[in-house]
């Protein structure tokens, strides 16, 4: 008896085999493929996905909504619109979105793309404690999308940044993709942190980032600002040579052209090449005269004249100089007005307004790193002006459409209506049935009954031969009805023989026929029988039309006017505070430059002043 | 005392009454997602009126990872009438290739039988322009029609399948 049991274990130790290495060699054989089978598989979710993947996060919110109305919806769905919540800039609701997933039992990779859309979160938030409390929690391996991994590395490098830990810095570089575009940020954040102990620090990786090769005007414009940055340091160092140097490359009519010319000057008044230094400082300000940039080029220019032409020369352009700025404070503070008055009716955000902005704050632009943040602050305003201003449109088009669905609506009404009542009054069902009923009357009869050559086949008769037999009748009565005087040859009875003949060859010509006739006859029956049942499968698709569009469509059409009414409203209203909020950031701004061109002002007087006394003083001695 | 603990229930409530209302303020989506959603309301509705239930057919597009076949277009006929034709952007393309499914087409289609083929055009292997075509016949009743148009590299025969399938 033992010796039977060891029959099903040896089975059972073979099939467990078999398992087992399955397994392994589905383990070994996953790779590219585990990012497709990663998802699950509903259409819903992959088709949001799809639009996440491009950036179209607002058609990705409309589709995770739309899913989720029609019932189709499911956590990774609201992952993804939570995730384009925050694209968007819809934080708080971004926020709650994911605050609800987080109980929700999604897969793990799902899992960690939630933890890495709450890390970019507290990032754009600055929020270090959060940003590394989720960091924390999620392991490189869990994500499986390069770009997510990327941008995980991008997050541990500025983390890292913060807290002074610039060898784990260097790791995450190293781990990011070298295409990554965030790559060069991570390079210039890190060096501006390292600045701060000592400018020195920055240098090596300000050199690395100058090493990658730009693919986008943002990259462009961070490598110029890098260039400027180390020649700062440089300057600061007193390395003329090594400013210069760094200075190569950076274009004069790009964003950070005039802050290059700048230290271009201040090497050239360094090296007492007062020439270069003048040509430069009047290009500033011919090209630039109100750039951040030029803030020290009138003070430049009026020393090096000094130097190389004199001091009358240079009280001159001390004089000139100071008129310019008098009539600049009196010109920011009228363009400050004039922007105001231009955007303040209507309330929309016109193509005009942009660029009209940019201009006004590029010339109020910091020479600082840490201070672009100024401009950026009044873009971020601008794009909230702009998305509000095509959101209202839309929701004018809205209106429109709601009203052609009416229209759409009302139509359909109106024909069931009319379909119902055609069905009603013409009692279509009742005689529709009637018809079948007398069809399948008839097939029946064909199938059932058994002719013989006796019967009256005229209903399986063709035209040509019923005809034949109308005449041959006919003749026959005329032949009858002919006097015995007009027949002294006694023909009638031969000729009467003779058409009996032709009408029983004619008869049996019909009867031999009658199978394929039956036949014929019967498809013909079924195929009536067919449209037939069309003919009721439309009926109820008529009948089922009003059901199947019911009056609660008006209803929802109505509502959702309501709501599109009370929406408009309160986006005009939002449209008022956003624009409010860029003049007011504006004016700002604008307060900041008078202050600034105040001091110059101030010091320029005393230069002024200073050449004045010079000159009097020579004047008086003898 | 009394008067101690009705004091007490009053802050309480008061404070339960005044949390909440925070609460309910915080949930409240912003105008941007109230916008978002008005128009999702509205997709929904269009659907509805225009397509409705028992004539409506949807169609998606889905890649399987794309080292055989580079596509470039797809046209998709509807009994014989092209109903749609969409040239295939790089972003769109690498969505694909990710795992995402394109919304295609959403249209009518008679009661009954009724013929889909679809038209994919793009660079096989051996960087050779291919176009290939998919057809699928399927019954409208009074339910939605799915049909997913799927291309799949076969590594077996090194070449890539089409197909498309109700589902």
């Amino acid at each position: 008896m033992e010796g039977a049991g060891m029959v099903p274990m040896a089975k059972f130790c073979w099939i467990f085999w078999q398992v087992l290495v399955g397994l392994l060699l589905a383990n070994a054989a996953s790779g590219a493929e585990d990012e497709l089978d990663a998802y699950p598989q509903d259409i819903s979710f992959r088709h949001v996905f799809f639009e996440q993947q491009q950036g179209n996060y607002r058609e990705a919110y409309i589709a995770a909504d739309y899913y989720e109305q029609r019932g189709l919806g499911s956590d990774s769905t609201r992952l993804t619109q939570a995730a384009a919540s925050l694209e968007l800039g819809y934080l708080d609701h971004g926020r709650a979105l994911v605050a609800e997933l987080e109980q929700a039992n999604l897969l793990p990779r799902h899992q960690a793309r939630l933890r890495l859309y709450l890390a970019r979160d507290a990032y754009q938030r600055r929020d270090w404690t959060m940003l590394q409390h989720q960091l924390l929690m999620l392991s490189e391996h869990e994500l499986d999308l390069s770009d997510d991994q990327n941008m995980q590395h991008f997050l541990q490098a500025e983390l890292a940044s913060q807290q002074g830990a610039f060898d784990r810095v260097d790791q995450n570089l190293a781990a990011m993709d070298k295409q990554f575009r965030l790559r060069p940020h991570a390079l210039f954040n890190a060096a501006v942190a390292l600045s701060r102990d000592d400018a020195r620090l920055a240098i090596p990786r300000l050199e690395t980032l100058l090493l990658i090769q730009p693919t986008d005007l943002a990259g462009f414009t961070l490598r110029d600002r890098a260039r400027v940055a180390l020649a700062e340091i440089h300057l600061k160092q007193g390395e003329w040579r090594s400013a210069r140097e760094a200075l190569v490359g950076v274009s004069a009519k790009h964003r950070y052209g005039p802050y290059a010319l700048a230290q271009l000057a201040r090497l050239d008044m360094e090296a007492e090449h007062y020439e270069g230094a003048a040509a430069i400082w009047q290009y500033l300000l011919k090209e630039h005269t109100w750039h951040r940039a030029s803030t020290h080029a009138v003070s430049g220019l009026g020393y090096a004249v000094q130097q190389t032409r004199g001091d009358d020369i240079a009280f001159q352009v001390y004089t000139r100089g100071l008129q310019d700025m008098d009539l600049h404070q009196q010109r920011l503070a009228a363009t400050g007005l004039r922007v105001r008055a231009e955007l303040q009716n209507p309330d929309l955000f016109h193509e005009t307004s942009e660029p009209l902005l940019l201009l006004l704050s590029d010339s109020l632009g910091s020479d600082d790193w840490l201070d672009w943040l100024a401009s950026t602050e009044i873009r971020t305003l601008v794009s909230r002006w702009r998305a509000l201003s095509i959101a209202y449109e839309k929701l004018l088009t809205d209106g429109e459409n709601l009203t052609a669905l009416q229209q759409v609506d009302a139509e359909w009404q109106r024909r069931i209506t009319i379909a119902n009542e055609a069905v009603e009054n013409d009692d279509l069902a009742t005689r529709l049935t009637a018809v079948r009923d007398d069809i399948v009357q008839a097939r029946d009869r064909l199938l059932t009954t058994e002719f013989s050559f006796g019967d009256d086949l005229d209903e399986f008769a063709t035209t040509g031969q019923l005809g034949l037999i109308g005449e041959i009748t006919r003749l026959k009565q005329r032949l009858r009805a002919l006097p015995r005087a007009d027949d002294p040859d006694g023909q009638r009875e031969n000729i009467e023989q003779r058409l009996d003949r032709l009408e029983g060859l004619l008869r049996f010509a019909v009867f031999f026929d009658l199978p394929k006739k039956k036949q014929q006859r019967i498809s013909e029956y079924e195929q009536q029988l067919s449209t037939v049942v069309r003919s009721g499968e439309r009926l109820s698709r008529i009948s089922g039309a009003a059901i199947r569009h019911p009056e609660s469509v008006g209803v929802r059409i109505e509502a959702l006017a309501d709501k599109r009414r009370s929406l408009q409203q309160e986006t005009m209203l939002a449209l008022g505070v956003a624009r409010e909020q860029v003049l007011a950031s504006l004016d700002q701004l604008i307060q900041h430059d008078q202050e600034r061109l105040q001091n110059q002002m101030a010091g320029l007087q005393y230069d002024v002043t200073r050449l004045a006394d010079r000159r009097l003083a020579s004047e008086v001695s003898p | 005392m009394r008067n101690l603990i009705k004091l007490a229930l009053c802050l309480a409530v008061l404070y339960a009454y005044f949390s909440h209302a925070d609460e309910a303020k915080a949930q409240e989506p912003s105008l941007e997602a109230r916008l978002l959603q008005l128009d999702a309301e509205l997709r929904l509705l269009e659907e509805d009126l225009l397509y409705p239930a028992s004539s409506r057919v949807a169609v998606y597009l889905s890649m399987d990872l794309g080292e055989l076949f580079a596509l470039d277009s797809v046209s998709v006929k509807l009994n014989g009438k092209e109903v749609v034709h969409h040239l295939y952007t790089e972003r769109e393309v690498g969505a694909l290739y990710k795992g995402g499914v394109q919304k295609l087409y959403v249209g009518n289609a008679k009661q009954g039988a009724n013929t889909l083929t679809a038209f994919f055009l793009g660079t096989g292997p051996h960087d050779r322009d291919y176009k290939r075509a998919a057809t699928v016949t399927f019954e409208q009743s009074f339910e939605p029609v799915f049909v997913e148009l799927s291309i799949t590299d076969n590594t077996g025969s090194r070449q890539p399948e089409f197909v498309a399938a109700v589902f």
